[in-house]
């Protein structure tokens, strides 16, 4: 059963002109963080946004949870649109769909104790009382490893290390057993030995709730561990999506290729033909035309360079958006 | 040939908190012409270990005792006006964010030219220009950007421009503190490599300053372990990856995941130490699945097994 | 202000103002210290502060410890009953002040739009004028009385906690646990309840204390004009106007007294701001 369906989904900024730039140019400088992507999310699949920065994943993860408005496109939640839906409309959804963020020290009220956070969702949604939210609150306490859950629960966000902050966060989305998470970077600012925990928090609530999950990140090594499909972002737009094994083994894009050939690993030996991008990653603000890796690509042909390749499936539940494929 | 030898150094902070020993006892000797990835995580101790050797701890920080020779020099007896003709020129440093380390006010080309005559002073400033524009192309960037501010650049290619700083005048030692942590993963391996062909071409050491275990795995000679303020392996990097002896070293991987490798990762126990109040014995023995009595007792001394040093009481008798 | 921040400034130099918690503590002993001898007044006074006790323009002696004025008023006494309307007047001010800039500037800063621009225009031009200016032509349109110099100073000052509640506001809002609430479904209110206002809340205090020392030398100002409280109320600053044409021929305690309480009582609520501001706002470690 698909949780969730992504359609064309496109989203520009806008950008300030500076004074003399608004005197000379008409044209609406925008920065196009979204490019017009689509994809689908099944019933307890772990689905991975993963690129560099700037390619437009958290820009993604946020449009679907409506923190962000989309330009154009269809967000389709549980058989119903929400692209653009009023916060009225939206309010009984946020029940079922929830986001971790990347921050676990912004992420909390410095003026909420850890306790009153977590129990926030269920007396937001008027599930019950405050004294049964508090209940359900210390069990949740206990269920992220934050024991004794009663001492935790007076405690304030900055009396907290950065993983048990996001034990707390991960608590506060879990308390409602929403369906569907997205995890932004959960745990891109924590220590690396700390990083396991939290994973493997993650994948059992996963597993208790059946929950289905949109995790971004960019970092391949933690997708390639949780995820079922990942979906590789360039520039806005998905580049190539496939179930794990097969695009970890079956790299077809050469930016999914350069990515692989680059991620550090322990076991160098295993890494397959290197590709080599020339260049930087160019400004969002003016893509490249065509293939928008054709200036750094080694394998550019003329047709990159004019045609924008589309997603093509090539079996296996895998599909490129490539010229040479 | 050792190129510089760490004994027995002690770095403490002075905080409100109390007395924070971010580096207690460590010993170390660096090669010439190798990369040594210094891996640890936030606290571990490493960066004070690498500001320790330039000299550029912040005011809280005070090294109790120990000594740093670099070239039979004990660096920690130098006068500040001495340790500045060594800084840049003799060794030299590459920071994590290159944009707060460069000068926004001022063009590459010019805080490249700046350095060289700091150090070479009957150099003239278009000999100095054409030394800048040489080791700009060594590190990639066209000698046109001489030009540039730092802000016009990008990221990566800052990182170029740091690197070019710290080779220009072809130290003995680059200590490098993080330096692709800030980019992206891409970048960060062209830089590595960079790294290590300008290792290769000069012959400096170079101490890479890490958190990702990974990294210093595929691109360092040998891999130094630090947690808590010791050191507890030292070793040539395949050999511990592959086979690793200290429990931390192990739990460290078996934490990571990895793009190409299949497995369930484990988390290592427990929660990093208080530097205020270690614990007593060894500092890991909290933490340890193979602890024994006498962890928690006594420090295990520094045991060299099969030339891999490894300070562990299952290996030290 | 002026006054109290050369004289924070002075401090600043010699830097006595290294310890947070001596600056609050001093600031203070000296708010709390006057506050209570208002209390106490009748008890350490035997002279009614509007009554004449037959000795006029008596120096300071045993049985006048701060003298006589012209209407043979014991000085002391009205020293201590005009602190009670002084501060009766400032924190009545102070807090009817806050209670409407305060829910203004967090209606404008978090909403934003239309109301935000209208709202903004109206307060920066208030705050444009001087305050004793704008008090003094409140007080003069309302006419002079208790009530009417609690009115005049509220308003002055209305535009000082709207723009700084609204400056928080504005950054709060933007802030990532604010975004998060949004996200679980908090409703506008809740947010700017329980996630907004806690965390503005202790730059207000800051500014709810420095405040009261600017309205302090408002009111005293307004006083000394003649648009406060009638004579023969015992206030400060009425006492500065009714002293200062006597200064001249000598009579120096008529208006040395309640100068210095003017002062020493806004010093007091100053320090105190400075104080928390320090405490709230920590500096860098010192090193040992």
């Amino acid at each position: 059963m698909t949780v969730l369906t992504v359609l064309n989904l496109k989203k520009y900024f806008p950008l300030q002109k500076s004074f003399i730039e608004q005197l000379i140019t008409r044209k609406k400088l925008t920065v196009k963080a979204v490019d017009n992507i689509s994809f689908k999310i099944s019933e307890g699949e772990v689905f991975s946004l993963v690129g560099e920065s700037g390619c437009g994943k958290t820009t993604t993860g946020r449009l679907i949870v409506r923190l962000e408005k989309p330009d154009s496109g269809r967000i389709v939640f549980e058989g119903q649109d929400i692209t653009f839906a009023n916060e009225k409309l939206l309010r009984p959804l946020r029940r079922k769909m929830q986001i971790i963020f990347q921050d676990p020290y912004a992420s909390l009220n410095p003026r909420m104790t850890v306790g009153d956070a977590i129990a926030e969702p269920l007396v937001i949604h008027g599930i019950m009382s405050k004294k049964e939210a508090k209940e359900e609150a210390l069990k949740m306490l206990e269920s992220v490893g934050l024991t004794p859950s009663v001492t935790f629960y007076k405690a304030f966000p900055h009396q907290l290390s950065g993983g048990q902050r996001q034990r707390v966060v991960i608590a506060r989305a879990m308390i409602l057993k929403p369906k569907f998470i997205v995890a932004d970077e959960p745990v891109s600012m924590i220590d690396v030995s700390l990083r396991a925990s939290i994973l493997k928090l993650l994948m059992k609530f996963k597993n208790i709730y059946n929950l289905t999950m949109l995790f971004i990140t960019h970092d391949l090594a933690v997708a390639r561990l949780i995820s079922n499909t990942i979906a590789v972002m360039y520039l806005g737009k998905i580049v190539e999506m496939a179930p794990v094994d097969e695009l970890v083994e079956n790299p077809l894009h050469p930016y999914t290729k350069a990515l692989l050939s680059s991620v550090p690993t322990i076991v160098p030996q295993m890494k397959r033909e290197k590709v080599v991008l020339k260049g930087d990653v160019p400004s969002p603000i003016n893509p490249p035309s065509g293939c928008r890796l054709h200036p750094r690509c080694p394998l550019a042909m003329g047709k990159c360079v004019k045609e924008e390749p589309q997603l093509k499936y090539v079996g296996n539940g895998h599909y490129v958006a490539c010229h040479l494929v | 040939m050792t190129l510089l030898e760490i004994r027995n150094l002690k770095v403490y902070y002075y905080t409100r908190r109390g007395v924070v020993k971010a580096v207690d006892d460590v010993s170390i000797s660096l090669d010439r012409g190798e990369m040594v990835g210094l891996v640890g995580e936030s606290g571990s101790g490493k960066s004070t270990l690498g500001l320790s050797i330039i000299r550029v701890l912040p005011h809280q920080a005070k090294v109790v005792s120990g000594s740093i020779v670099f070239e039979g020099i004990d660096l920690l007896k130098l006068s500040e006006k001495e340790m500045r003709k060594i800084r840049g020129k003799e060794i030299s440093m590459v920071f994590q964010d290159p944009l707060t380390s460069l000068d926004p006010l001022q063009k590459i080309g010019d805080q490249l030219i700046e350095t060289v005559l700091e150090h070479e002073r009957n150099l003239s400033r278009k000999e100095a220009c054409e030394i800048a524009k040489k080791t700009l192309q060594d590190v990639g960037i066209p000698s046109e950007r001489m030009d540039n501010y730092p802000h016009q650049l990008s990221g990566g290619q800052r990182q170029r421009v740091m690197i070019a700083l710290a080779t220009i005048l072809k130290p003995k030692l680059i200590i490098a503190d993080e330096p692709t942590t800030a980019l992206d993963v891409i970048v960060q391996d062209r830089i590595m490599d960079l790294l290590a062909s300008l290792k290769k071409e000069l012959k400096v050491t170079v101490l890479l300053i890490t958190h990702d275990l990974a990294l210093a795995a595929e691109k360092s000679d040998k891999i130094a372990v630090m947690y808590a303020g010791h050191l507890y392996e030292y070793g040539a990097s395949k050999d511990i990856v592959s086979k690793p002896l200290h429990p931390y070293t192990q739990g460290l991987i078996d934490s990571i995941p990895d793009v190409f490798v299949k497995k369930e990762i484990r988390e290592i126990k427990g929660h990093p130490p208080d530097l205020v109040n270690p614990p007593k014995g060894c500092r890991f023995h909290p933490r340890c699945p193979l602890r024994m009595d006498v962890c928690s007792v006594k420090e295990p001394p520094i045991v060299n097994v099969d030339g891999r040093l490894v300070r562990c009481w299952l290996y030290a008798q | 202000m002026n006054l109290v921040n050369v004289v924070m400034d002075k401090l600043r130099m010699r830097g006595l103002l290294e310890n947070a918690n001596a600056l609050f503590k001093a600031g203070l002993i000296i708010v709390v210290g006057i506050i209570v001898l208002s209390i106490l007044a009748p008890i350490l006074t035997p002279y009614s502060p509007i009554v004449g006790t037959g000795d006029s323009l008596e120096p300071p002696s045993l049985k006048h410890p701060m003298g006589t004025n012209n209407l043979g008023y014991d000085m002391f006494s009205r020293i201590l009953y005009g602190a009670r309307t002084v501060l009766t007047v400032v924190i009545a001010a102070t807090l009817l002040s806050m209670s409407i800039g305060v829910p203004l500037g967090l209606i404008s800063g978090y909403y934003g739009g239309k109301v935000d621009r209208a709202l903004s225009i109206v307060m920066d031009s208030m705050y444009a004028f001087p305050s004793l200016i704008l008090a003094l032509a409140i007080a003069a349109v309302l006419g002079a009385s208790l009530i009417n110099a609690i009115i005049a100073i509220a308003v002055v000052y209305v535009p000082t906690y709207f723009r700084m509640v609204r400056g928080q506001a504005l950054s709060i809002k933007s802030l990532l646990y604010v975004e998060a609430a949004r996200a679980l479904g908090a409703s506008d209110f809740r947010i700017i309840s329980k996630y907004v206002f806690p965390n503005l809340l202790p730059t207000v205090l800051v500014v709810f204390s420095m405040n009261i020392a600017d309205a302090i030398l408002t009111e005293a100002g307004l006083s000394f004009l003649g648009f406060s409280v009638p004579p023969p109320t015992p206030d400060w600053g009425a006492d500065l106007r009714a002293g200062h044409s006597y200064v001249l021929a000598g009579y120096w305690w008529l208006v040395a007294f309640p100068g210095l309480m003017i002062m020493l009582l806004a010093t007091g609520f100053a320090l105190i701001g400075e104080g928390l501001s320090d405490i709230l706002n920590p500096r860098r470690e010192v090193v040992r």
